[in-house]
């Protein structure tokens, strides 16, 4: 519990920018319509980019505070790989289901 | 139980500069051990090859006689005060004592003028009021050792007096390594006292050993 807590707490100091980046994936997925399915791929690649970006910045600028979480027992690695894993999972989960959905629901152009 | 922690073996480069090379230093339960040294004489790179963070091929560190390889550091063993500011400044007074598992009510009996900030964030807080709170953090929670890098920098002197009571206290549950250049509050406070010059590790005997090794000139 006390683990989750911490991770929590590291992911909310940027995890409104890579929210916002989700949510300009999917509106870009909505703006393709039935053909939102094919622009899948690049928007993995931007998301997983803008991702690493992100994290690189933020390793470096919250370097210091990596040492609150090692004193507690939290390594980086223990610290970025949940984080990341979630991050995306909502990612490629929405999108893949707003792709779909678009690409059943919508009328042929 | 009596725990040990050595140091040796250790050889750190940058570049073409040699900054450690002939290292040796050990912390005990119950004992309070000094390193003093000129800026740039590699204190903070000592502890932060104990600590783990600094990762180099040459080194050897034994927590009661066995090596520890990997980076990693259970905080049951090591707990370390880097320099520098490394409470997330959003956090809680509250959350930070829950997170290390201390009473506030024992901190508050040490500094009774904090007890209006246990449900402050820690950005409110002067400069020296964080300080204390990142110290304390440190050296009251569980741990085998704790090593503290200038810990005495930014603080007034009425909470210095405290922070070596309390630092005699805690001594008796772990080992305290620490180094600042406030050198007279660590000469008083530590048991053995160890001078980093020319890349060596000198364990000294007395205060005159700090000007042979070029620490101090008086």
């Amino acid at each position: 519990m006390k683990t989750l807590r911490l991770i929590v707490t590291f992911y909310k100091s940027f995890a409104l920018p890579s929210f916002l980046l989700t949510l300009i994936c999917l509106y870009v997925i909505y703006q393709y319509g039935k053909n939102g399915i094919h622009i899948l791929q690049v928007l993995f690649w931007f998301k997983l980019i803008t991702l690493g970006l992100i994290f690189y910045y933020i390793d470096s600028y919250k370097k210091a505070e990596f040492y609150y979480y090692k004193n507690l027992g939290i390594s980086k690695q223990k610290l970025w790989i949940p984080i990341f894993i979630f991050d995306f999972s909502i990612f490629i989960i929405s999108a893949i289901i707003l792709a779909a959905k678009l690409h059943e629901t919508l009328p042929r152009s | 139980m009596r725990h040990s922690l050595e140091v040796d073996s250790i050889i750190l480069e940058f570049g073409t500069k040699r900054v450690l090379r002939d290292v040796y230093l050990k912390s005990e339960t119950g004992k309070i051990t000094g390193i003093l040294g000129r800026n740039g004489s590699g204190k903070t790179c000592l502890m932060n090859i104990i600590y783990g963070e600094l990762d180099i091929n040459e080194k050897s560190v034994r927590l009661n006689g066995e090596a520890i390889f990997n980076g990693f550091r259970n905080p049951n063993n090591f707990r370390y005060l880097p320099q520098f500011s490394y409470i997330p400044q959003s956090l809680k007074i509250e959350r930070i004592f829950k997170d290390f598992e201390l009473d506030f009510s024992r901190f508050t009996d040490h500094f009774p003028e904090f007890k209006k900030y246990y449900k402050v964030k820690l950005n409110r807080l002067s400069g020296g009021e964080r300080r204390i709170i990142e110290i304390y953090s440190i050296l009251a929670s569980k741990t085998k050792f704790c090593m503290l890098d200038e810990p005495f920098s930014q603080i007034m002197p009425v909470h210095l007096e405290t922070i070596k009571a309390i630092l005699k206290n805690e001594k008796k549950h772990k080992g305290i390594i620490i180094t600042d250049h406030l050198y007279e509050h660590v000469t008083e406070i530590c048991d053995d006292l160890y001078v980093i010059a020319n890349g060596k590790t000198y364990m000294t005997k007395g205060l005159d050993d700090l000007k042979t090794l070029g620490y101090t000139n008086k």
